[in-house]
């Protein structure tokens, strides 16, 4: 064996040699070389320190009793904090559910859907992610990564902004000034469309809006389920004034007749605004596990 | 009593659901559990937090333990509510640079007799100087070495505590002490001279 392996080698016993896990065979062959190599002698007691050194940091007294109380076992699980594996579960259930929503919404959507080829879809969705951090405080950076998401789809949309939603949509969270889910505002526009179809004319390809109602439950503060609960708000915020013109226009596109082409259109765009959306939420869920 | 409350029947009772043998367990253990967090984490709050979750997971799962050592069984569960943590801390790291890794906060040795004041605060030193190091191993390497050097687990044991093979642990553990000898050369000055020879070679 060349002198320079047997250097190498030796340096990769000397830790397991110390703790008296090597050969026989091994430790003559060690030895031999420790003798003819000061270098060696040198690691080989570096190493002995640095153990030495670890021996010798001092076990700190446990600062309390750590013993179980009933109730701790009781409980279903530690509520301070879900489990990652927990976590993930809930974010790829989310992505699924927030997928199927926007097929589902993308399907309304087409009976909705007018001959005169206004294309809608993606805007009011970014206003409407926009909008989400304005009510909630702490939804700030989530709500960022949103609308990059919902943009995506917004920049292919030709330009047929419907700017008069838009402006609605952004102002009315604060003007209606407490976050309090609206259950009076909110029912009280109701008759005349449900909730969804209030939002929904954004609602197509984008995950931001989408996965609001998906994943509103869980109540665990991480930032990509604290989104959705925000939205339901928005669409529901958008009350009175908001609400009614959203209604007007949905209601006077609604008077067109659908077109078997269009129908197809959208949901083509809605598959693949899902895909996106789904793929999104998981590339997200990714890298925070 | 000590035939009743030797490790495998406090094991078997606890098995059975009967927390008050786990608490004896939990007694007997903790400290050591705590200072393996402490070890893992930096930080005292940090490790109070993984011990409770570690013993609260492990009665939960306490059925799932056939046979094999209870103490390296625990090292796995409480290691992995340390990773939890680190995994958490790196998820949101902006926190993680204030709240974590104070090595001063660590609280004084009380195991110690009645040490000079001088030779107290050489070790306090140094063992700031061990956790500062310490936290900047690779979370398997810190893991190997603190079972093995700080804990006294054999391999075998540290095997079964980290869900490794033995070649695995053997190499992390000379990794891992290669690794915490340069990082500690880095300090050289603050080191006392029985360990000088750290810093030489």
């Amino acid at each position: 064996m060349l002198w320079f392996d047997k250097h190498r080698r030796t340096r990769d016993d000397l830790s397991a040699h110390i703790d008296g896990r090597l050969s026989a065979a091994r430790v003559r062959s060690l030895e031999q070389h420790l003798t003819a190599c000061e270098s060696c002698r040198g690691a080989l007691a570096g190493l002995r320190a640095t153990i030495a050194a670890l021996h010798d940091l001092p076990q700190t007294e446990s600062p309390g009793s750590f013993t179980l109380t009933p109730e701790q076992v009781a409980a279903e699980r530690p509520t301070a904090r879900a489990s990652p594996a927990l976590n993930t579960g809930v974010r790829i259930a989310a992505a699924g559910l927030a997928c199927a929503l926007a097929l589902v919404f993308v399907l309304d959507r087409g009976g909705i859907i007018v001959d005169s080829g206004t294309n809608p879809p993606a805007q009011p969705a970014a206003t409407a992610a926009k909008a989400a951090p304005a009510p909630a405080d702490q939804a700030a950076a989530p709500a960022g990564a949103t609308t990059r998401v919902a943009s995506a789809p917004t920049a292919n949309a030709p330009g047929a902004a419907d700017s008069q939603v838009a402006g609605t949509a952004l102002t009315s969270p604060s003007g209606a000034g407490n976050g309090e889910p609206a259950t009076g505002a909110g029912s009280g526009a109701a008759p005349s469309t449900p909730v969804p179809g209030a939002a929904a004319p954004g609602l197509a390809p984008p995950t931001g809006a989408t996965v609001a109602p998906a994943i509103g439950t869980p109540p665990v503060p991480t930032p990509l389920e604290s989104v959705p609960t925000v939205a339901p708000e928005v669409a529901q915020n958008a009350n009175a004034s908001a609400a009614a013109q959203d209604n007007g226009a949905a209601a006077a596109n609604g008077n067109g007749g659908v077109s078997n082409v269009k129908l197809l259109e959208a949901i083509l765009a809605g598959l693949l605004g899902a895909a996106l959306g789904g793929a999104a939420v998981l590339t997200l869920v990714q890298r925070r596990s | 009593m000590a035939t009743h409350d030797d490790e495998p029947s406090l094991l078997a009772r606890s098995r059975d659901g009967d927390l008050d043998a786990f608490n004896t367990l939990v007694e007997r253990h903790q400290r050591s559990v705590f200072n393996l967090c402490l070890r893992m984490l930096g930080s005292t709050q940090a490790a109070e937090d993984a011990t409770q979750e570690a013993f609260i997971s492990a009665f939960r799962s306490i059925k799932s333990l056939r046979g094999a050592g209870f103490r390296a069984w625990l090292a796995r569960i409480a290691a992995n509510a340390c990773y939890d943590e680190l995994r958490r801390r790196r998820s949101r790291p902006a926190v993680s640079l204030d709240e974590h890794v104070h090595p001063d906060e660590l609280p004084a040795d009380v195991a110690s007799g009645e040490p000079m004041p001088d030779e107290q605060a050489e070790r306090h030193q140094l063992a700031r100087l061990i956790q500062h190091a310490l936290s900047q191993l690779p979370p398997d390497q810190r893991l190997a070495i603190i079972l093995c050097d700080v804990q006294g687990f054999d391999y075998a044991e540290i095997a079964q505590a980290t869900g490794a093979s033995l070649g695995t642990v053997k190499s992390r553990i000379s990794r891992g002490r290669s690794h915490l000898r340069v990082l500690l050369q880095a300090g050289g000055e603050l080191l006392p001279a029985r360990l000088r020879q750290i810093r030489e070679g």
